[in-house]
């Protein structure tokens, strides 16, 4: 899971990535609006915490430009300003939430969740593939009810094969959901974190959950079950 | 309503006062009509009548003096008879002949009003002029009374040769039958005029004799009854309207002034329910009256003040939110990420510098907005302020930030110029530091910067600072003295959050009497050259 923050006053800027950092996504971060529309170019995001009011290129525009260029991230709002006419503004121009400052850093993050789970539309709090469960809020991950601890990497990982259960999910998202840098996807990292997983999904000695599509990706899904 | 004790007389009621004075002025004049009116026709009434009352007296008089001639004689029957005023057509007059000092009359028609011929202690040996007076009689119907004295031989023409007794004084009269049953009938009949046949016979008989010579007091009496009702009637009629025309003209009156009050009304009406929620709609008036527009417009161009602060306020009040929330989102956030998870000391450290330079951001923000808003009461503070001192003082306290960005720094200080000028220290010192801030914020790196002190006029000294800048948005010039306004925050992001630096030299400028601008060259494309004026007057007036 990739996410953008977009906000010119550090001290916010800083709390929010390191925030989102310690939840186990990748954060880029961008500092005014010319700098997050190049960011938005070089990569594809998750989702996006933008504020309003920034040099440069504001907010909103930035959100225009994005919607224009059919980029689908989800869009957080994030501004000092909470006139209604300000909010619908926002939302019209395509934006899926909005936060007023100054906000609680707990609201942030869940509302941050519940927007990557609604881009891959996954209605529960919980996700379960066969005998594996995850609960997001909780970062809790058990296997046949059994609860079993993943590295922060690891976690984030089987979030995206989660959240995608069922479909392919390519070395290069893979890849670009670890690290921020344009990477090499045939780097084997991806195996390594993938074998990690595996390993620790497989533990109990049950049978295999995330997949391997040669060449193309992985695929978590329970094709024992139903 | 509050306690009594606080009783106020009522203010003075135009309404009350127009009515009082109209009404009185027409009361005034109603009634001096209706006096005029009523004197003119009483008078006229009086003087026809009285007039009239004469002729049948002198007439009568006359006639009775020449038929007494003849009909003064001794009767066939052996009676002799002689009446004054017997025969003729004395018109339904009453008379009385008495001699003059006389209690008892000689003769006297009935229905003579008592008191009708009272004694007159004047000599009346002379024969005078017909007197007027008015009795009642004991019915209470009003008389009017022509009296004179009179010798009927005085006025018998010249008497023929030989023909008759020639002295008068020989002859005598007697009294006839009296007849006191018909005095009875008609004192019977009330209020009835007597018929003429009746009055002219007389009521009582001439006790004694008299001699054509003799003087005689005469009277004639007729009702003014009629007069006295047609004038009662004149008199109901004059008040009647005159009561109904002052009722007319206060109903008017109230009428119109009411109208003439209802904008008044209505306009006290809009103005009281005035607050923030509708200072925007104009005070307007359609109706009001002449004297009411001086009030109207006065008020008009109050509200539209008082709208323009309200608004100004307002946003200021919005922008000064948005700038302390940006600050406490920064702390907030800080904080709550710093305590969710176990940190290393260092990164506690790390987190608590963060807030602690977020918390002395906001302490500038919000004494920068307490300056703003104090600004006009700390211009009561005047001293002497050397403006050289001030911009040393700044630039030094900058000196590092201009090192860090390899800032050069030229200062034109215009020969002769004396800088020492009467004025507030404090808000002449936030000018000067926040220019020089300013041009910390926004300079190219590396770039020059010049700030210049001259004499602009003999009353005001004006301070420029010059800086390149990145290229700037086309209504900088317009909106750079707006709190909040930034024109490019690239390099203000950590921490450096203060949109009121220039916002604060524009008031403070004003505060002080002076005046502020700005001006953007673009001598070459890429690159603005900044520079923003503020004059000072050499002493702040007041």
């Amino acid at each position: 899971m990739r996410i953008l923050v977009v906000e010119d006053f550090g001290p916010v800027r800083g709390a929010v990535v390191t925030a989102l950092r310690d939840e186990g996504w990748t954060v880029d971060l961008a500092a005014d609006g010319a700098q997050a529309l190049t960011k938005l170019e070089s990569a594809t995001f998750d989702l996006v915490v933008l504020d309003i009011m920034l040099p440069v290129v504001d907010g909103l525009q930035v959100l225009h430009q994005m919607r224009a260029a059919g980029d689908e991230a989800h869009v957080l709002i994030l501004t000092a300003r909470d006139e209604v006419n300000e909010r619908v503004n926002a939302l019209d121009c395509g934006a899926d939430d909005y936060l007023t400052k100054p906000f609680a850093i707990e609201e942030l993050v869940a509302r941050v969740r519940a927007l990557l789970r609604r881009k891959y539309r996954v209605k529960s709090p919980s996700i379960k593939v066969g005998p594996l469960e995850m609960r997001p809020a909780e970062r809790r991950v058990l296997m046949a009810g059994e609860e079993i601890d993943l590295t922060v990497r690891e976690y984030a990982l089987l979030e995206l094969f989660a959240h995608r259960a069922g479909e392919l999910v390519t070395r290069e998202e893979v890849h670009n959901s670890l690290y921020r840098d344009r990477g090499v996807a045939t780097s084997n990292v991806v195996d390594v974190y993938v074998g990690y997983l595996r390993r620790k999904l497989e533990a109990g000695g049950l049978a295999r959950l995330l997949h391997t599509k040669r060449g193309q990706g992985f695929v978590l899904e329970d094709r024992d079950g139903g | 309503m509050s306690g009594g004790s606080e009783q106020r007389a009522a203010p003075a009621s135009i309404r009350r006062r127009v009515l009082v004075g109209t009404l009185s002025i027409t009361a005034l004049a109603i009634a001096a009509a209706g006096w005029a009116v009523e004197g003119i026709v009483r008078s006229r009434l009086v003087e026809t009548h009285s007039s009239s009352l004469v002729a049948v007296l002198e007439g009568g008089m006359l006639r009775a003096c020449a038929e007494s001639r003849h009909v003064g004689r001794r009767l066939p029957d052996g009676t002799e008879r002689e009446w004054f005023l017997a025969d003729g057509d004395t018109s339904g007059h009453l008379w009385l002949v008495r001699r003059p000092g006389a209690d008892d009359p000689i003769a006297a028609s009935a229905g003579f009003p008592d008191g009708g011929a009272p004694r007159t202690d004047a000599p009346l040996e002379r024969a005078t002029d017909a007197v007027l007076r008015e009795v009642a009689s004991q019915e209470g119907e009003p008389y009017r009374v022509a009296s004179f004295v009179v010798t009927p031989a005085d006025l018998l023409p010249p008497r023929p040769e030989g023909a008759g007794d020639p002295d008068p004084r020989g002859r005598s009269l007697e009294g006839g039958p009296g007849d006191r049953g018909l005095e009875g009938r008609q004192r019977a009949e009330g209020d009835r005029r007597p018929r003429l046949a009746d009055r002219r016979r007389p009521l009582r008989r001439p006790p004694e004799s008299f001699g054509l010579d003799e003087r005689f007091e005469v009277f004639v009496a007729a009702s003014i009854a009629d007069e006295r009702s047609t004038l009662a009637e004149l008199r109901r009629a004059l008040f009647g309207s005159g009561l109904g025309a002052i009722l007319i003209s206060a109903l008017l009156i109230m009428v119109v002034v009411r109208r003439g009050v209802a904008p008044l009304q209505a306009l006290s009406i809009r103005v009281a329910d005035l607050d923030e929620s509708n200072l925007g709609e104009r005070i307007e008036a359609p109706d009001a009256t002449a004297e009411l527009v001086p009030i109207v417009t006065a008020l008009e161009a109050t509200r539209a003040r008082l709208s323009h602060a309200f608004q100004r306020e307002r946003r200021f009040t919005a922008d000064a939110a948005h700038e302390l929330r940006t600050p406490l989102a920064g702390l907030r956030a800080t904080l709550e990420v710093a305590l969710r998870r176990e940190r290393t000391v260092e990164a506690h450290r790390e987190y608590a510098g963060q807030c602690l330079a977020v918390a002395r951001s906001m302490e500038d923000t919000l004494e920068g907005l307490l300056m703003l808003a104090r600004a006009d009461e700390i211009a009561e503070r005047v001293e002497k302020v050397d403006l050289v001192d001030e911009l040393d003082r700044a630039l030094a306290a900058v000196q590092p930030e201009f090192e860090a960005q390899r800032l050069t720094l030229t200062t034109v200080i215009e020969p002769g110029l004396s800088p020492v000028i009467s004025s507030v220290a404090a808000l002449v010192e936030r000018i000067v530091s926040n220019l020089v801030r300013n041009v910390v914020a926004h300079a190219t790196p590396g770039s020059a910067v010049t700030s210049a002190l001259r004499a602009e006029g003999a009353e005001r000294v004006a301070i420029t600072v010059s800086n390149d800048c990145a290229p700037m948005p086309p209504d900088t010039s317009e909106r750079a003295f707006e709190a909040f306004w930034r024109a490019d925050e690239a390099r203000a992001g950590e921490g450096e959050h203060v949109g009121l630096g220039l916002a604060l030299v524009a008031k403070a400028a004003e505060a002080l009497g002076g005046t502020s601008s700005i001006a953007v060259e673009a001598p070459e494309e890429g690159s603005a050259r900044f520079s923003v004026t503020v004059t000072l007057p050499r002493a702040v007036a007041g």
